[in-house]
């Protein structure tokens, strides 16, 4: 039998639900839920970052082939190499990945990327860099062992201008 | 509402608040916050709307549900995957049913979907502490006689690891601790005696190894769990079988 507290528990939990997911659209396709402006290239680092990012003090990893970021990346409990990842915004990156011990897996929640990274097995996955310069972090996605949840890295997205600028880049 | 802090689930929850509290030590408090709050808030509205007012024990499952979520999922995770997560899990447990109760561990089988339909996002930040894990939760197991089918797993998983060729030293650090202490062994979802719950641990990590090799990117241990979770009857079938011409044989 319903009875009118059945109801208003019902009540709740749908318009709960409802509203739950209105934020997640909402953060997804609109305003951010922490404010993420990504016209701010230091809104996911802090001041020292914002400066070397400005300052143009990182050298974008890998090489460019055929248009696109080739980045070999390496994993070992518990961290990856290179570290931070470093890419100009909007490229296409192509990273090499393999673990060195034991299965691991990389995710880039800001681009949805995952893959996992094969023991001493040279894999290729792709994905497009964000187009907003600025610091994202990189998770390991397989379970490596006990540190495995503080396996993160970073990953640096600098401004398109600044392509071209290292002296490492070259169209192969 | 009355506490009571004999009960295992009040327990279990206090254990996942505690690893809550320490996993926002490291890294961006405030997103892992708003990933375990989403968790948890998905898991109880969900079930407020399909069941009503319910019962303290069912919205305490409903927590612990939307909290292992939380503390599973990859803060800066899309909230979606949260979200579906934590929703997927409430209504499993009352769209897919068999033999009188829910098949699949409600918090695998959100994450493990969640994972197909939006790529995963499982990156288990809870998860960092292993002492509190093996003391909070082994002292509960202990309690609720569950404590094997942790073991087995971690046997199963290492010396599966070692057949594919990982060092020892690489193998003994796989067992995903909070997954066997906290995951595994949800009573309504695993068996309840002793030579079923060591097949069951075995075999979930055997296959957990599989696949870590075969379909790493969809969270191994959670695969494993909800192909175990499918094998819980069959394995009881077995044991029932060898029980009853044992009993046979005795007889005659």
């Amino acid at each position: 039998m319903t009875t009118r507290h059945d109801k208003t528990y019902r009540w709740i939990g749908s318009v709960g639900l409802v509203a739950l997911l209105a934020i997640t659209l909402w953060n997804n396709y609109g305003k951010s839920l922490f404010g993420h402006d990504h016209s701010d290239p230091s809104h996911h680092g802090n001041s020292t970052e914002r400066r070397s990012l400005n300052d143009s003090g990182f050298t974008p990893s890998g090489k460019l082939m055929n248009g696109k970021r080739v980045v070999d990346f390496d994993a070992v409990q518990y961290r990856f190499i290179p570290d931070p990842l470093v890419v100009i915004a909007g490229e296409h990156i192509e990273l090499r990945v393999m673990s060195k011990d034991v299965t691991h897996g990389v995710m880039i929640p800001e681009v949805d990327f995952s893959t996992d990274m094969p023991m001493n097995k040279r894999k290729s996955a792709f994905f497009t860099a964000p187009s907003a310069p600025g610091e994202y972090p990189i998770f390991c996605s397989v379970f490596c062992g006990a540190e495995h949840g503080d396996m993160t890295g970073k990953l640096i997205v600098l401004p398109k201008h600044q392509e071209g600028e290292s002296g490492h880049e070259r169209q192969h | 509402m009355n506490v009571n802090i004999k009960s295992p689930k009040i327990q279990i929850i206090l254990l996942l608040t505690m690893l809550a509290i320490i996993g926002l030590f490291t890294g961006d408090p405030a997103v892992k916050l708003l990933v375990l709050t989403y968790g948890i808030l998905t898991a109880v509205f969900t079930e407020w709307m399909l069941w009503g007012k319910v019962k303290p024990q069912m919205l305490q499952s409903a927590v612990i549900t939307g909290s292992i979520i939380g503390m599973l999922s990859s803060p800066g995770s899309n909230l979606m995957f949260v979200w579906l997560a934590a929703f997927a899990a409430i209504i499993s447990k009352r769209l897919i049913q068999i033999w009188g109760s829910h098949i699949f561990n409600p918090a695998a089988w959100g994450l493990f979907l969640a994972g197909l339909a939006l790529s995963n996002q499982v990156n288990w930040w809870g998860a960092s502490m292993p002492p509190v894990i093996i003391l909070g939760a082994g002292i509960i197991l202990l309690r609720l006689k569950r404590l094997e089918m942790t073991f087995a797993y971690i046997i199963g998983r290492v010396l599966s690891a070692m057949l594919v060729g990982i060092p020892f030293s690489g193998a003994l650090m796989l067992p995903n601790l909070f997954f066997a202490f906290i995951m595994l062994i949800e009573p309504k979802t695993s068996p309840s005696k002793r030579g079923e719950q060591l097949v069951f641990g075995l075999g979930c990590g055997a296959l957990s190894t599989i696949a870590a090799n075969a379909i790493s990117q969809y969270e191994a241990d959670l695969a494993a769990l909800l192909i175990m979770n499918l094998m819980r009857k069959p394995i009881r079938m077995i044991f029932n079988r060898k029980t009853i011409s044992t009993e046979r044989q005795h007889e005659n």
